[in-house]
């Protein structure tokens, strides 16, 4: 069982450590939420649909970091409002590795579900499907959202526009 | 001509992300392609839609940092090792609970190889006192036994710690009004 766990590990940590960075935009917390899905994950083993595990686990760890922002004070969230200010800077000449730090910064700044739907899909490159469970929303609203969320980023990439 | 009016905003919009997705038949990318070439704002969204989606294509999964990697491969070895050692340290506050009482009742009952022997009416009450002590002793073994197995279940094992800690944190100051009463 703890080498199916392990495999689960080396599998799937880089996908929910991307997704808690994603939201919770600092380090160690992202860890501890990453740690904290895990824990759950092991608990949970027996129960879980095999083929089902990545989708839970992004759901779990979205959840316990969305837990984390709500438990966030006010001036937190201050800090999160400047860098989202900064994130619309005009960039003419950005680089492509410039666009993609500029990119990171802009899913960081998208409002909930948008932010994991962006990850979740155009990061993790998972199925619509996949996204649905994981999100617990239905394909269709994933697919609207999605396409919103898609449409601000695109928004803001127009103001960077060489 | 210019297709921009709200009815075909959205369809745009949806055949745009169609598009990104992958899923635009061909008839479908060939409308688009239409369109677009006469709507300067469309040709600009659907290029904006492909940009956006290369840099996308470009963000990497970021690899979860190998302080972290250690971290959950130990899961299952230190979830293990949490589930054997809280009956212990139930058992072990059970014990000191149940010591814990056993001097209370020392102290109510007194000893009874002293020079006050015991008469009848002492006797039944040291039997009563002997009886509440063995029905306290079960109470606190189930209470702790189930108690533990609440707070492990629901607020794992750092919880369980301070929760045993308070029993035994007791004992000395026990251990010491029993040495001054018989002293």
């Amino acid at each position: 069982m703890s080498r199916r766990f392990r495999i689960w590990v080396d599998e799937y940590q880089d996908h929910a450590w991307t997704l808690a960075r994603y939201l919770l935009k600092d380090p160690s917390e992202a860890e501890d939420a990453c740690q904290e899905a895990f824990v759950k994950l092991w608990h949970h083993r027996d129960e879980i649909d095999p083929d089902k595990v990545k989708a839970w686990l992004m759901k779990v760890t979205r959840n316990g970091c969305l837990d984390r922002l709500r438990r966030r004070r006010p001036t937190e969230e201050l800090t999160e409002q400047n860098a989202e200010s900064q994130v619309a800077e005009p960039a003419a000449d950005a680089r492509r590795r410039e666009l993609g730090q500029w990119l990171e910064r802009a899913i960081a700044a998208l409002h909930e579900p948008y932010r994991s739907l962006v990850v979740l899909r155009d990061v993790h490159q998972n199925s619509y499907e996949e996204v649905a469970e994981a999100l617990e929303l239905s394909l269709s609203q994933v697919k609207v959202y999605l396409h919103r969320a898609r449409k601000q980023l695109r928004k803001q990439l127009a103001e960077v526009r060489p | 001509m210019n297709s921009d009016t709200p009815g075909n905003r959205v369809d745009h919009e949806a055949a745009i992300n169609a598009l990104i997705d992958g899923e635009l038949d061909e008839a479908g990318i060939e409308r688009l392609r239409a369109a677009a070439a006469d709507d300067r704002a469309l040709a600009q969204a659907i290029v904006d839609a492909w940009r956006l989606q290369k840099s996308l294509d470009d963000l990497q999964l970021e690899r979860a940092p190998s302080r972290l990697s250690r971290k959950l491969r130990r899961i299952p070895r230190e979830q293990r090792r949490a589930r054997v050692a809280w009956p212990r340290r139930v058992a072990a506050g059970a014990f000191a609970s149940a010591v814990l009482a056993a001097f209370a009742m020392m102290m109510t009952v007194g000893d009874p190889s002293g020079e006050d022997a015991l008469d009848t009416e002492q006797q039944a009450r040291a039997a009563s006192a002997a009886r509440d002590l063995a029905i306290a002793f079960h109470y606190l073994d189930k209470v702790g036994l189930r108690a533990g197995n609440r707070i492990q279940s629901v607020l794992a094992d750092e919880v369980a710690e301070p929760v045993t800690r308070n029993f035994s944190r007791h004992l000395p100051y026990t251990e010491q009004a029993r040495k001054e009463k018989h002293s």
